[in-house]
């Protein structure tokens, strides 16, 4: 019966269906209009130490099949997080919640997650890999040793479940995945947007103030599925793999290229009620393909040789 | 309540106004819709995977209207679609407009398919017992509007391609009567232009903007504009600001 539902390093998920971090808010706009369930889990859009403004400017551009964003981590601050955001989060959503955590350096990481300990989050994700600020992020997420050293002193903080989101602009997103297993990581997710460049013609210039944006959406998910079998053959921790998926049969391919659990970002903007629709196709899935739990198919892509 | 994703089908697409206006009618139906609201609509073939935002100009029981400008990849993959074919719509979403508390004359200013917002605007405006003026600004000729005539709306109308006794732009109304109250869509420069009137009191002048749009319900901050409260959804706090708030128009 319960074919979907599965374990996320000790955390029980309904199904493996998680909301993007950023693409869904902190879900109390979909709960308001009866558009927020059928989650495994919810993560929320980054939460950083002070209140930010994000970034000037346009920031959103679609490409085919894809989409440009440049917010720059426009949120409330973990304060205002802890004080009114996450009591109507635990109470408007049945989903399990995940924390996105952002910083523009080191010690904003760990103020955050020691803030953090304020609330019963049920997991915390630590993006080290956003690539729309000037200053951290995505910089933290390049380099095997950088990655590395912030998730240990994370690890030394807080005992709560640490999920670390991966860049696909690290020139080795293996090496990364490796020393954040090293560092104390609980789970890794992957990918987070690929930098690029969008021109406007008539006016010669670039379409973001910042030069360059994160692009998501369809366009990026064989990049992102070629991510996630690396990474997953490579580590022992969970895998949870995102990038473009936008039916049960994304989200299939996802969990034959070795990931445990799912998120889905852009697509939520394609269609609401998404992932109710989604896990039943992947019911009917199962059915058809006589499995006992949709987990029976991870890693199971057949290589050749 | 009732704002969600349904797959409807088209009643009616067709040309309405010069050059490449259209007017597009389809099943809906379910949920109220307040003057303002826009629905997204997926279009399907066309490279654009999210919605494009539409107001919805008229609402019944059965059907949504909407008025269309062909401008690109989406609204011309749109304008090739026949009656009887299928597509996603999504909504409403959006705030109803801001309302003035009591009778007084308003002008709603529109800039070709800008004036897809404000059908169901000027019938509450009547409703609410103001003198409605509808200031329509064409490229060539406006189509027939006798439906906001039928509301007991004074149409002046404007074309760019010049008609004897009208203006070339519908904010030259602006200057011979006094509004108490005014509503303003169209490409940016018609938006500045009301804006920016010398004689508009700008706290009781609306400006309905037009951002690039992902979820459309105020989550991915990706249609923010800036005002004098800081930054604002234009999808979930908006579209309809009034011309003091903003700080970069
Ligand atoms: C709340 C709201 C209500 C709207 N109501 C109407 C309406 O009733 N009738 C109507 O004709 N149009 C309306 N629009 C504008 C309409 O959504 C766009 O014209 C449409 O999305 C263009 O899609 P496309 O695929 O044809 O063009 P694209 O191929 O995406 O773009 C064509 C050109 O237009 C520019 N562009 C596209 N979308 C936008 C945008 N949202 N903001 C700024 N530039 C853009 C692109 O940069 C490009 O240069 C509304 C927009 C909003 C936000
Ligand atoms: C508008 C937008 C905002 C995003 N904001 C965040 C964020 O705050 N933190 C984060 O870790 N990822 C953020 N992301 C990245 C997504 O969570 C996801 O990793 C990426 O979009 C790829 O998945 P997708 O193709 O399903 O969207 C954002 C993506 C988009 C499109
Ligand atoms: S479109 Fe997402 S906040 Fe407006």
């Amino acid at each position: 019966m319960d074919c979907l539902g599965l374990d996320l390093c000790g955390l029980p998920l309904a199904n493996p269906l998680i909301a993007a971090s950023g693409c869904f808010g902190f879900g109390l706009e979909q709960a308001a209009i009866g558009q927020a369930g059928g989650w495994g889990g919810i993560v929320s859009k980054a939460v950083t130490a002070e209140p930010r403004t994000g970034n000037r400017g346009r920031r959103l551009w679609e490409t085919p099949s894809g989409l440009m964003n440049s917010i720059g981590l426009e949120n409330p601050g973990v304060e205002r997080f802890i004080a009114e955001i996450w009591p109507r989060m635990r109470q408007e959503l049945s989903s399990r919640l995940i924390v996105n955590v952002s910083g523009s350096g080191e010690d904003e990481y760990c103020r955050v997650v020691d803030r953090l300990a304020a609330v019963d989050a049920d997991m915390i994700e630590v993006n080290i890999s956003c690539p729309n600020v000037r200053a951290g992020g995505m910089a933290f997420g390049l380099d095997p040793d950088t990655a590395g050293g912030l998730v240990s002193r994370l690890r030394g903080l807080t005992g709560q479940r640490l999920m670390v989101k991966l860049s696909p602009n690290a020139a080795d997103i293996v090496a990364v995945a490796l020393a954040c297993q090293q560092a104390g990581a609980d789970c890794l997710s992957l990918v987070n947007t690929f930098q690029g460049l969008a021109i406007d013609v008539a006016s010669r210039r670039p379409v973001f103030d910042n030069l360059f944006a994160g692009l998501s959406g369809p366009a990026i998910k064989p990049l992102a599925l070629r991510a996630v079998y690396l990474v997953s053959r490579a580590v022992a921790v969970p895998v949870v793999g995102m990038g473009g998926i936008q039916s049960a049969g994304d989200v299939v391919e996802f969990i034959l290229a070795g990931a445990t659990a799912v998120q889905i970002g852009t697509a939520n903007f394609y269609r609401l009620g998404l992932a109710g629709q989604i896990a039943a196709g992947l019911e009917a899935f199962c059915r058809e393909q006589g499995l006992g739990n949709l987990q029976e198919l991870r890693g199971g892509l057949a290589v050749a040789g | 309540m009732g704002c969600e994703s349904r797959v409807v089908e088209i009643v009616d697409n067709r040309r309405w106004f010069e050059p490449a206006g259209y007017r597009l009618t389809v099943t809906a139906g379910r949920g109220e819709v307040a003057a303002g609201q826009f629905a997204g609509l997926t279009i399907p073939g066309a490279p654009s995977r999210l919605g494009r935002p539409l107001a919805v100009y008229e609402a019944d029981d059965q059907h949504w209207q909407f008025v269309y400008q062909v401008c690109g990849a989406g609204t011309g993959a749109l304008a090739a679609m026949p009656p009887g074919s299928r597509l996603e719509c999504h909504g409403p979403f959006g705030r109803e407009l801001p309302w003035p508390g009591r009778p007084g004359r308003v002008a709603l200013v529109a800039g070709g398919a800008g004036i897809g917002a404000f059908l169901l605007a000027a019938r509450h405006l009547r409703r609410q017992g103001c003198a409605v003026d509808l200031l329509a600004g064409f490229a060539e000729l406006p189509p027939d509007l006798d439906e906001f005539v039928r509301l007991g709306v004074e149409v002046r109308p404007a074309s760019e391609a010049g008609r004897p006794g009208w203006p070339v732009y519908p904010t030259d109304y602006l200057d011979d009567r006094t509004y108490d109250w005014v509503y303003a869509c169209g490409p940016r420069p018609l938006l500045r232009a009301v804006g920016h009137h010398p004689r508009l009191d700008k706290q009781r002048t609306y400006l309905l903007l037009d951002e690039n749009m992902a979820c459309c319900l105020g989550t991915c901050r990706g249609c923010v504009v800036d005002t004098v409260h800081g930054k604002r959804a234009v999808c979930a706090d908006g579209p309809a600001f009034p011309a003091g708030w903003l700080t970069s128009l």
